[in-house]
């Protein structure tokens, strides 16, 4: 039977099974959404995996923000699917929201409340959390709780959702730019509770503009533009699949370079008693490069991966990075 | 002070519904009450007839304060405008002045603006210019609508200037407020609470005909005697002086405190939430809290004195002035409701609605219970309200048995109360910011319930008014099949805006 226009229907096979670990903890196919002539979401896809802490990275008006707040149920998609183990992000939002906590990225706090009683309400109306944990995250993020929120800086009212949205025991944490307003002490303690989660077999989605942060906590990124998805892969992969730095000082110049097609960046210069090249080589001549360097005597060789800066700029570069980057 | 010429440049840009829409708002209602007296007292006979009935009358003394050249189409003006000029123009003085500096500070986007080079002083000298420049449109406009409905010329330009002193002051008041106290909301509430003891002083005054009108701004007015042969320039002067004394007070307490700040330091509060803070209403009454208070204190004070001059009004038809009480106390839950109704919109611009709903409350939870405790609280506003006029009378007439009838009489209008809270929550659940047109009805209720006739509204136009559906008891019947109607509109709305609320995006979160 044909559904009714506008209503929504989800496929067999990710329909609501009652056991949430047995589907994914977030998975997003072909998402649209619109605000006025505004395109946000364009065909958005994202899986997050079991115990994966899911890096997601784009430019501010990318559509990172509105992708978290429609697997909240805040947003009706105009077309395409967001669930939260197997739960409709918009028609079974209340079920979804038993599996998760959030963190927004523009925490808005009850100014007439202290620092403690936002918290408080916050777990409460997430369906409670451990008060030991609680004031364990109260002293790890270095929180008074005792002040008006109206009088914390925005730092502390992140360290206001981070304790809320923490103390819950769940499976997945959605968090928007959590620690945009964090000093390095405190990330370093963010970092750490998270790497804890992932011990736990927990799930993290992780929208950041703190590159080094998702390097250093991320098995699997995601990269959004304009609404689409430019690059979803673990970062081992990607970095695979992007070009590589080559730095080698060797006791002859180097022949043959020129014959590899994904050649940038080539610089060659004098380093008695030798000479020292550097230069850029796709991943699929990667094997080639070393061995014509090879051929060159080599004194000293470094192979540098792409950092995830570089990633994330390729993804943004004007030419035809999403065919390399996109699996 | 430098910057302040740009700073101005701004809040005229963004801000001038507050400095010029209100005062066109204002002076339209000046001409409609300037055009009807001329209307109703046409000849000289009338207007003695006039003289004679409020010059005796204890209950134009409690609302419009005293009269003086009673029997002048301009003495009457300001005599009828009273009620307005004493009550409805210092409120949106201090209000403005709390909009165009406080809630701009409150934003943050003060912290920007004095970042450039613009002086610590400038944000708040800027908003008294704007201020003035809104209390001298009021004034200007109103000696001009005067002027063109052939009222004395002189008169008219004093009236006006009277008119605009008055709101000056206002306004420097609200400015003062807004600069020792933390946020916009506590100084608009402090700000309300002076004005309201302000008033009910001035009635204490002219009721008991004390010579003691030096002691309160509101009897300012009626003693500037704009139409006098030959008014006093005192009044004029004090408003002038308490404006001054008020701003300076102002730009001091700014110059000495942080931005963002206010003239205290902030008490710390609570480690954790008490006990009973676990639901989303328990929640909603506490945010609530201080600004139904704010309210509900002063209203309760208001009616409770009222009551007590039931004796004095005795003798001049109490049963009208007692249906104005009931319908005022209406009109105070209304309002009451309407802050609640404000804040629950609030939580939602603000992104705290969306963040509460990432748990595990679900929007249909979240609404039923902005509605159910949005009318609990008017109800009990109203409640509130009718026993403190309940309890005037009785003390007043010394009449046990006038406490329930009159009681009673104000709880008639809890369909009412009960449809402008399903009407706020209806349209919050359209879009937040259709919410904030639910003060255009209540403003609406309070112009058909003070002025009616003075504005010679046709029965269509009265009707707006939901009080008016359910006749003004004691001098009419109570219409009870209009209450069942009210009540079940007001039930059918909380449904629709329940199914509206479920099936769209939520503005931020």
């Amino acid at each position: 039977m044909t559904p009714p226009q506008g209503e929504r229907v989800i496929p067999t096979e990710m329909r609501t099974m009652n056991r949430p670990n047995a589907e994914l903890p977030v998975r997003v196919e072909q998402l649209r959404k619109k605000f006025g002539s505004t395109t946000a979401l364009d065909g958005f896809n994202l899986q997050v995996r079991p115990g994966e802490v899911h890096g997601f990275l784009g430019p501010n008006g990318a559509g990172k923000s509105t992708t978290i707040r429609a697997l909240l149920g805040q947003l009706r998609p105009d077309s395409g699917w967001a669930t939260i183990f197997g739960r409709d992000c918009w028609s079974e939002s209340m079920a979804a929201h038993t599996h998760l906590a959030y963190v927004p990225g523009d925490v808005a706090l009850w100014p007439g409340l202290s620092g403690g009683e936002c918290i408080d309400i916050l777990v409460r109306l997430q369906g409670g959390g451990s008060s030991k944990r609680r004031r364990e995250l109260v002293e790890r993020f270095d929180l008074d709780p005792t002040k008006r929120t109206r009088t914390y800086s925005k730092g502390n009212r992140q360290k206001v959702a981070l304790v809320a949205a923490l103390s819950k025991d769940c499976d997945l944490y959605l968090l928007d730019e959590p620690t945009s307003g964090l000093d390095p002490l405190m990330e370093e303690a963010f970092q750490q509770t998270v790497r804890e989660l992932k011990r736990g077999g927990k799930s993290v989605l992780l929208s950041s503009h703190i590159l080094s942060e998702v390097e250093a906590l991320c098995d699997h990124v995601t990269i959004i533009r304009s609404g689409r998805a430019v690059a979803s892969d673990s970062l081992d992969d990607l970095r695979a699949r992007t070009m590589s730095w080559i730095t080698v000082t060797t006791d002859t110049e180097i022949g043959g370079l020129n014959r590899l097609r994904t050649l940038k960046s080539l610089t060659v210069q004098p380093h008695p008693p030798g000479v020292r090249t550097r230069f850029e080589v796709g991943p699929d001549e990667l094997v080639e490069a070393l061995s014509l360097v090879m051929a060159g005597r080599v004194r000293r060789i470094t192979v540098e991966p792409p950092s995830l800066n570089e990633l994330f700029l390729a993804a943004y570069s004007e030419d035809d990075s999403k065919k390399a980057l996109v699996t | 002070m430098t910057g302040i010429s740009r700073h101005v440049w701004v809040l005229f840009r963004t801000a001038w519904v507050w400095i010029i829409g209100w005062p066109v708002a204002l002076c339209l209602l000046l001409y409609l009450a300037a055009a009807s007296i001329k209307a109703l007292y046409p000849d000289a006979m009338a207007r003695a007839a006039y003289e004679q009935m409020v010059s005796s009358s204890v209950a134009t003394s409690v609302f419009q304060g005293r009269g003086y050249e009673l029997a002048s189409w301009g003495g009457e003006l300001a005599q009828e405008m009273g009620i307005l000029t004493l009550t409805i123009f210092p409120l949106v003085a201090a209000a403005s002045a709390i909009r165009l500096t406080r809630t701009a500070e409150d934003r943050g986007t003060l912290d920007i603006i004095t970042a450039g080079q613009v002086g610590r002083l400038a944000p708040v000298a800027a908003g008294l210019l704007g201020t003035i420049a809104s209390a001298a449109a009021t004034g200007g406009l109103a000696a001009v609508v005067l002027v063109l409905t052939d009222y004395p010329v002189k008169g008219s330009w004093l009236y006006g200037l009277s008119i605009a002193l008055m709101m000056a002051w206002s306004g420097a008041l609200g400015l003062f407020s807004g600069q020792v106290f933390r946020d916009g909301h506590q100084a608009q509430r402090y700000a309300i609470l002076v004005i309201v003891l302000g008033y009910l002083l001035r009635g204490y005054i002219d009721v008991y005909d004390l010579s003691a009108t030096w002691l309160t701004p509101f009897s300012w007015l009626a003693e500037s005697r704009a139409f006098s042969t030959e008014p006093p320039i005192w009044p004029y002067l004090a408003f002038v002086g308490l404006t001054l004394i008020l701003s300076v007070a102002a730009l001091v307490t700014t110059a000495h405190r942080d931005l963002g700040g206010g003239a205290f330091a902030a008490r710390p509060g609570p480690v954790g939430a008490s006990r009973w803070l676990v639901s989303p209403a328990a929640l909603m009454l506490r945010l609530t809290r201080s600004g139904v208070v704010s309210v509900l204190l002063p209203s309760a004070i208001a009616s409770l004195v009222f009551g007590l001059f039931a004796r004095e009004m005795a003798n001049e038809g109490l049963d009208q002035r007692l249906a104005l009480l009931a319908q005022l106390n209406a009109i105070l839950a209304c309002i009451v409701s309407a802050r609640m109704g404000m804040t629950v919109l609030g939580e939602e611009t603000s992104g705290r609605t969306g963040r509460v709903l990432a748990g595990l409350l679900s929007r249909s939870n979240w609404l039923v219970t902005a509605f159910l405790t949005n009318i609990l609280v008017g109800l009990f506003s109203l409640s509130v309200t009718g026993a403190a006029g309940a309890l005037g009378l009785m003390i007043g007439l010394e009449d046990t048995e006038r406490f329930a009838p009159m009681y009673w009489d104000t709880m008639g209008y809890a369909p009412a109360v009960l449809l402008i809270g399903a009407i706020m929550i209806g349209l919050t659940s359209i879009r937040p910011r259709l919410g904030s047109l639910i003060w255009v009805l209540v403003v609406w209720m309070a112009i058909v319930a003070l002025r009616a006739d003075l504005l010679r509204l046709s029965d269509e136009m009265k009707h707006i008014s939901p009080l008016e559906w359910l006749g003004k008891v004691p001098i009419e019947s109570y219409h009870a099949k209009a209450a069942i109607i009210m009540a079940g509109m007001a039930l059918a709305g909380a449904g629709v805006s329940l199914l509206v609320f479920r099936r769209r995006d939520l503005v931020a979160g």
